[in-house]
């Protein structure tokens, strides 16, 4: 289903705005290879002019030259970043749901980020591409690329400290508020070895789930653990396994009362090609199954939350509408 | 004291801390399973709570099916009598025979009183069944842990034994769904 509807989503951006952008595209492909080469002839020029042998002088230059190249580089691909965005992503993000509204120059602040409990080991924090809208239910969507980086300082043997920024997180990012309130409190993450000293670890049948997951219950309290057992049925196990091959990555995802969050380490989203097409089938295929990530998390827990607290009119309802939809 | 000394009580300090740790973790592992155990209890009070509720609303829809609602009245006396899990399993698939009546009795099916024992019951079955599951873990987790060396040796000491894991019965396995 997922293929088909983004196949009619690619044909209609691929003959209203694919020419467009791919003439944009071109263009800017072309400048930077010209900026390329006039930093190459740059650099070609003061080596032949024996310009190697004044250390700092060439030092300056070869700075300076790097630091115009990268400043020209980024500043002609910004108005085709923009168009990119508005045109092309922007059709995939409103076709997928009509409620999702996408905002490329926004993003979540480091305190929804944080919220979450996933890590707060970071010290540096960056978000864009934020997209907002309703699922299913109403239950509210807010999501967005994140960025997190960590300091680190290194000190050599003179004594001199030099600090770099390592990236600890990059991809997506959000938070589905739900309209049916739950007492569940518990978190998926990526296996790890230590993880299984933690205490509040709960197996799960699955084997192949626990090569990539590890669950946690938020405290020891069994009616806490057996709430999470509740919504981790055999099929929401193997959902998160589908999710992992489908992207090569384990999801996070922490349930706490009306809250889910979610994290998937995808890299960089969104981001416009300049070495291939614009319209690239298969990088547009991967957005949009990017974009489908909530309504997939959504998927997998709502039912059996529908049924613990109570609604199984709604689970009942919601039953009857994918029997159409198939 | 030599070094040999100082070595011989380091080591002799890192065997003790290793055996008490390893002591707390098993009896943890063993107090996990008994709240999760008493979790399966629980579930199954409610769901036997419910069952006289059940055959009244039955009751007065269904006037031949005495012999089934009189089974399903002694299976949970039975269950309330010993409180064994495992009796607690033979109700399960009387109670989805009890249900598929309003396959055959349209009245029942449309009354709001058997809808709504209905829900409950399925919340309970979702959580009688989470519960199991959660058991099944503690069970696994508490076994292993006694029976890889060297905490087996610790758990040998202790007299700690292994424990059964919850197995659906034959009854159960017969997989009766009732399509609520």
């Amino acid at each position: 289903m997922k293929q088909k509807n983004f196949n009619e989503i690619y044909n209609d951006i691929y003959s209203s705005v694919g020419p467009q952008i791919e003439e944009k595209r071109k263009k800017v492909f072309k400048k930077r290879i010209m900026a390329f080469l006039i930093a190459l002839a740059i650099l070609i020029f003061i080596y032949s002019i024996g310009l190697t042998r004044i250390v700092p002088l060439f030092i300056i230059i070869f700075v300076a030259t790097i630091a115009g190249f990268i400043f020209v580089i980024s500043k002609l691909g910004e108005e085709y970043k923009k168009e990119f965005k508005e045109k092309v992503i922007s059709e995939i993000v409103s076709k997928s749901n009509p409620s999702f509204r996408y905002l490329y120059n926004k993003g979540l602040s480091s305190s929804e980020y944080s919220s979450s409990g996933f890590d707060y080991g970071w010290d540096r924090f960056y978000s864009e591409d934020y997209i907002e809208g309703k699922l299913e239910d109403g239950s509210d969507l807010r999501m967005s690329q994140v960025k997190t980086e960590r300091e680190e300082q290194t000190t050599d043997s003179d004594g001199h400290t030099t600090t770099t920024y390592v990236t600890t997180f990059l991809g997506l990012y959000g938070i589905i508020k739900l309209q049916t309130p739950t007492r569940a409190s518990f978190m998926i993450k990526e296996n790890s070895t230590f993880s299984k000293f933690n205490k509040n670890r709960i197996e799960m049948e699955s084997s192949e789930f626990e090569k990539y997951y590890d669950v946690f219950a938020n405290s020891k309290d069994t009616s806490l653990r057996q709430n999470a057992m509740e919504i981790m049925t055999p099929e929401a196990i193997e959902d998160f396994v589908k999710i992992r091959n489908l992207f090569k990555k384990s999801i996070n995802v922490s349930v706490n009362g009306s809250n889910i969050y979610f994290r998937i380490e995808v890299g960089d989203i969104f981001e416009p090609p300049t070495f291939k097409s614009s319209v690239n089938y298969d990088m547009l295929y991967k957005y949009f199954l990017i974009i489908d990530v909530p309504r997939m998390v959504y998927e997998t827990f709502i039912d059996n939350i529908l049924v613990m607290y109570g609604d199984s009119e709604a689970k009942e309802k919601r039953n009857i509408i994918n029997n159409n939809e198939n | 004291m030599g070094a040999i000394g100082i070595l011989i009580v380091v080591l002799v300090l890192a065997v003790l801390i290793y055996v008490i740790v390893q002591y707390n973790s098993i009896k943890s592992l063993q107090n996990k399973v008994k709240q999760s155990r008493s979790g399966i209890d629980v579930a199954l009070t409610k769901r036997f709570d419910l069952i006289p509720n059940l055959i009244e609303c039955v009751k007065g829809y269904c006037e031949h099916e005495e012999k089934l609602l009189q089974e399903l009245t002694e299976a949970r006396t039975e269950y309330l009598k010993n409180k064994k899990l495992e009796s607690g399993e033979n109700t399960e698939k009387k109670v989805s025979d009890v249900l598929l009546l309003a396959e055959r009795y349209p009245n029942l099916k449309a009354s709001s009183q058997f809808m709504e024992l209905q829900a409950s019951l399925e919340r309970t079955e979702n959580s009688l069944s989470a519960a199991r599951r959660l058991y099944n873990s503690d069970v696994t987790l508490y076994n292993t842990k006694i029976q890889v060396f060297p905490a087996s040796l610790i758990a040998g000491f202790m007299g700690a034994k292994e424990e059964k894991v919850f197995e659906a019965g034959e009854e159960a396995k017969k997989n009766v769904k009732v399509n609520f």
